[in-house]
């Protein structure tokens, strides 16, 4: 029997990685809709542990329309706040992103904060993109009106991430984001390739107790008919169905969010019982992840020449030339894989033949070439750093 | 078939008919519903790792694996379709494992695949020669494997 509380604790692992995916790859802003309170509770409370590396992650305080926001986000983070607050937490940000990182503002409840605030967040937004990321909370009852309403004064665009359904673009999204650089989109098309569905399917759960109590009916209706029995060749194999309660309210997230993938792939085979039993269950689809290296080329660095492995990136393909300093080269371990397979070569040197993962390669645009066996030859060039790390071809 | 006793001729007609509508229904709610044969489960499980591996995430990839071999556990070896997706999945797990660096348990993978499905081939078009090369050695394991069985 698995336990509930690993049931949940994937749920929560699955939509984490959708966030994280979504924060640290795709660099959007999230609303996350939820359902449930616990759950929003519990993912984002490891949503800090779990991007602990990329972003800085901390709760928007509270402020009155009146009061600066900028000053508590300062102390939360631990800087100097100057004179100028807006624009400490700007030099901030954008240090911030400078290094690889950024920051990233949970908005519990978003729908409850007042439209001055909003806009001042929008236009904080507008002024540390793209180094600060917003991640605001509403509840699955709110309808794209309610999302719209606190979306409009903000001004950005931003990727919805539900726990209860597919993500999706906000209404927000229909037009412009002034603040959101171009790739948002693309970005907004590979969120919505992963299908995530989290959390307790009620909705459901009735039409799966019908299902079940036919199959109970037609067990025993056969049994009378002269030992009848359905789907003789299903049931030889078919695993054994363990009841299995669910508890009423929600377990705490475990200390280590990521449950081992073995408990998280059985539930399955002790779902049907649990519907049968009416108790709700935690289920993660995920939908087939497709390639993403068409977006993550950086139209940029395809223009710039191309680098020599194990060597600092150019200033002049700088994402952010106003920085104050030059990044320090980190070496980013990156992962390559071809449809069939292909030789690769990056920035002119030979490094096999995928499929190939952990190739320590330093930040910055690279230019990598595969040659198809029969004998097709591609190349891209991705701006590799610790998002960044993966790319496939064709 | 069972009489039941007291019963009229159109109570046994009707229980007939029942007997023949519901499993029809029953099928039919699982096709429509969630209810799907667990295989279908597998199916999915194996289209996602391929997705990954595509995607060049081989660690996603290797959770995937592990617990889609979860989900094949419960099924007899012999049954229908069982040893084609369970040597399918090895290999999956050899590639992501040989991308990974991984070799001695990408050739233990692939000989698991060999031993699943004996008929196993490899298309030198299709399979990377990285894991090409693991392939006789993991004939050679997969044979030991069946003598000593």
């Amino acid at each position: 029997m698995i336990p509930a509380r690993d049931h949940r604790a994937t749920a929560v692992e699955v939509a984490l990685t959708d966030l994280e995916r979504a924060l640290c790859r795709d660099r959007c802003h999230v609303v996350v809709s939820a359902s449930t309170g616990p759950a929003k509770a519990l993912l984002l409370g490891a949503l800090a542990e779990r991007v602990a590396g990329v972003l800085r992650v901390i709760p928007l305080p509270a402020a009155d329309p009146g009061d600066d926001l900028c000053a508590p986000i300062l102390r939360e983070l631990g800087e100097a706040c100057g004179d100028d607050a807006e624009a400490s937490l700007v030099a901030v940000v954008r240090r911030l992103a400078s290094q690889g990182s950024a920051l990233a503002l949970v908005a519990g409840e978003a729908r409850a904060l007042p439209e001055p605030l909003l806009r001042r967040l929008g236009r904080l937004c507008a002024l540390a993109r793209p180094g600060l990321r917003l991640v605001l909370v509403a509840d699955a009852g709110d309808g794209r009106d309610a999302i719209s309403a606190f979306m409009a004064p903000l001004g950005i665009g931003a990727v919805k991430v539900s726990l209860d359904g597919p993500p999706q673009r906000t209404a927000s999204d229909d037009r412009p984001a002034p603040s959101a650089p171009p790739r948002v989109a693309a970005h907004g098309d590979a969120m919505r390739s992963r299908a995530i569905r989290v959390g307790a399917r009620r909705g459901r759960a009735p039409r799966r107790a019908r299902a079940a109590l036919l199959g109970v009916a037609v067990v025993a209706l056969g049994f009378v008919a002269a030992d009848r029995t359905l789907l003789p060749a299903q049931r030889a194999v078919a695993p054994p169905r363990v009841p299995h309660h669910a508890p009423p309210t929600a377990p705490a997230l475990p200390s280590k969010p990521a449950p081992p993938p073995e408990v998280a792939e059985a539930i399955a085979p002790v779902e049907l019982a649990s519907v049968a039993l009416g108790v709700a269950t935690a289920r993660v689809e995920i939908a087939p992840i497709t390639p993403i290296a068409v977006a993550a080329v950086d139209p940029v660095a395809a223009a710039a020449p191309p680098a020599a492995l194990e060597e600092p990136p150019e200033p002049a393909v700088s994402e952010a030339p106003a920085e104050p300093e030059a990044p320090p080269a980190r070496t980013v371990r990156v992962s390559l894989n071809a449809q069939p397979w292909a030789h690769i070569a990056i920035d002119g040197r030979d490094v096999g033949v995928t499929p190939m993962a952990d190739l320590e390669l330093t930040e910055g645009p690279h230019r990598f070439r595969a040659r198809f066996p029969d004998g097709r030859v591609m190349e891209r060039t991705l701006r590799v750093d610790a998002v960044r790390d993966h790319l496939s071809f064709p | 078939m069972l009489r039941l006793a007291g019963s009229t001729p159109t109570l046994r007609a009707r229980t007939r008919a029942w007997c023949a509508v519901l499993p029809l229904a029953c099928a039919w709610a699982a096709s429509a519903g969630d209810l799907a044969p667990p295989l279908a489960q597998v199916d999915r499980r194996i289209d996602q790792i391929e997705a990954a591996l595509a995607a060049a995430h081989f660690r996603s990839a290797l959770a995937l694996t592990r617990g889609a071999a979860v989900l094949l556990d419960p099924f007899a070896p012999a049954a229908d379709g069982v040893a084609s997706r369970r040597a399918r999945l090895e290999l999956l797990t050899a590639t992501a494992e040989i991308a990974r660096g991984r070799r001695t348990q990408a050739r233990d993978h692939l000989a698991s695949a060999l031993r699943a499905d004996p008929s196993l081939e490899l298309s030198e078009r299709d399979t990377s020669p990285r894991l090409l090369a693991l392939l006789p050695d993991a004939r050679q394991l997969a044979a030991r494997a069946e003598t000593t069985r």
